[in-house]
């Protein structure tokens, strides 16, 4: 079978059809919340929920519930916690959030050996798996999404006097520690909403790789963030559709196709610069 | 307290932590005034600007508005240590237009009206699409007054504006200023280490040192000897301050 014919028969397939809702919702509020992120300096922020995330979701396997609704209160939390940290001047935010992702790793690692091992349930959910997402995912992911879009566009002028100058924004009004915490909240959400398309593990690299891009070419903040969510969108959808053709996790190839993307026009433009 | 009051600022008192950083500081502050203030370093005029902008918390004393309450800040660092940082000319200038518009509002061709109107203002009516961090400090520091400025606010506060800048940027500035103050009866407290750049464009002195221990016209300032040593070295021999206003 060539690859268009394999290309063409993966939108006969229902569970495709689920993934790409998934993915597009995913891509969607990843970009958004990572734009913000990303230029408050806050990347690390998800990469440290990445791991709670994944500690999250071996708890609800042990202990039998839903993995992504146990997960959803318990990553919310530690996203408002180490927002807290991060802005505390006399902890090292950075530092703070390796010691929880590490401790997080080694709590999920222990509890999972001692229910019988990584399976193939928890692997799907460490490097997300398309064939995995039933229909409960895919109106969890739309909802939340919905959600986490409707906060960046209602709070939109806000967010960005918030993102470039935070002293400002609270002569403007602005309540910098209320909105903070919002973000968090829903970094927290969009991580977990990523759990299932692309694993807990790499969806930190959906929140930092579409802005980084996008940050290569935009002048403008609203720019920046049009093109941040579309280059998600894109990728997420490529990385499924090659996904489903290679037989690969689908978390590692959207991730790669970002990195691949990334990196050629990081050289691309060196080269052009080195030129001029 | 006359008719003209824009602040009164009554027996106030700052603190970070145990450290006491202002001391039973009273004044007024008057419609129009452009007031220069100055100190040494860590002599409390961030520390007096940001109580008066609601930023750090007062340990006693009041500050009231009698009249308004909008203020514009221009803060000492531009906050650009990401020149990379994307926005516009134009997306930062309209973030002044929150306090008017609420924070839940989308810009609408009115609001987009009145940026333009402000960087015609400013002479940067060609660079409302450019990236902040490519343009020059001066550039920068214009944008971010036209910033406040597109609030109309009732007082303008700005933290050693002209220090990064160049001779001629700086009078340029100062004249923009002084322009604002005549024209449109803009109160101004500006912050700064050189006082004897001010002269001629501000029309009184605070002399801060925890307590206020000047508050009146250049002409005193320059006459009172104890200051003296401060306009040249930075280093001023105290006095009373009884024996200064």
């Amino acid at each position: 079978m060539s690859t268009l014919e394999l290309l063409l028969r993966a939108f006969e397939y229902g569970f495709m059809w689920r993934a790409l809702i998934v993915g597009v919702a995913v891509a969607i509020s990843s970009a958004t919340i990572g734009s913000f992120l990303v230029l408050k300096k806050y990347a690390m922020i998800g990469h440290g929920l990445s791991h709670v995330a994944f500690a999250a979701v071996a708890i609800g396997i042990v202990l039998n519930q839903s993995p992504l609704f146990f997960s959803l209160p318990i990553v919310t939390f530690a996203s408002v916690i180490v927002l807290r940290i991060n802005q505390n001047a006399r902890i090292h935010g950075d530092a703070a959030i390796g010691l929880m992702a590490a401790t997080a790793m080694a709590l999920g690692t222990t509890l999972v050996s001692t229910s019988g091992g990584f399976n193939i349930d928890l692997y799907s959910y460490l490097f997300g798996s398309i064939l995995t997402i039933r229909e409960i995912d895919v109106i969890f992911a739309t909802v939340f999404s919905v959600i986490v879009i409707g906060f960046v566009l209602y709070n939109f002028n806000t967010l960005f006097s918030l993102t470039f100058d935070e002293s400002f924004a609270k002569i403007s009004g602005v309540n910098a520690n209320r909105m903070n915490t919002w973000l968090a909240i829903f970094t927290g959400i969009t991580v977990v909403i990523g759990i299932r398309a692309i694993g807990t593990l790499l969806i930190s690299a959906l929140i930092i790789f579409p802005a980084i891009i996008a940050l290569q070419f935009s002048r403008g903040f609203k720019g920046t963030l049009i093109l941040a969510v579309i280059i998600s969108t894109l990728t997420v959808i490529g990385g499924l559709l090659l996904s489903f053709i290679l037989d690969y996790p689908s978390g590692s190839t959207i991730v790669l196709l970002n990195s691949g993307i990334f990196f050629l026009i990081y050289i691309v433009r060196s080269a052009l610069r080195l030129q001029t | 307290m006359s008719k003209d009051v824009l602040v009164n600022v009554d027996d106030i008192s700052v603190k970070y932590g145990q450290h006491l950083a202002l001391s039973h500081i009273h004044f007024d502050i008057n419609q129009g005034d452009f007031i220069t203030l100055v100190g040494v370093n860590g002599s409390g005029k961030t520390t007096l600007a940001k109580s008066l902008l609601g930023l750090k918390r007062i340990a006693s004393g009041r500050i009231t508005w009698v009249n308004g309450q909008k203020v514009g800040y221009l803060p000492q660092h531009t906050g650009l240590e990401n020149r990379h940082f994307p926005a516009t000319v134009a997306e930062v200038v309209a973030t002044g237009l929150i306090k008017d518009k609420g924070r839940h509002t989308w810009f609408n061709k009115d609001d987009r009206k009145r940026v333009k109107k402000m960087l015609k203002l400013f002479g940067m009516q060609d660079m409302a699409k450019k990236r902040i961090g490519n343009l020059s400090g001066g550039q920068q520091q214009r944008v971010l007054l036209a910033r406040s400025m597109v609030m109309t606010p009732d007082l303008l506060i700005l933290d050693e504006p002209t220090s990064a800048l160049d001779q001629t940027s700086r009078d340029k500035f100062l004249k923009v200023l002084k322009k604002l103050n005549t024209e449109q009866n803009l109160t101004i407290i500006l912050i700064t280490h050189d006082v004897a750049s001010i002269e001629g464009y501000a029309n009184r002195v605070l002399y801060l040192d925890k307590h206020l221990l000047f508050d009146g016209s250049f002409k005193k300032f320059f006459e009172t000897q104890p200051f003296s040593p401060f306009i040249h070295t930075h280093q001023p021999r105290y006095v009373k301050e009884g024996e200064t206003s």
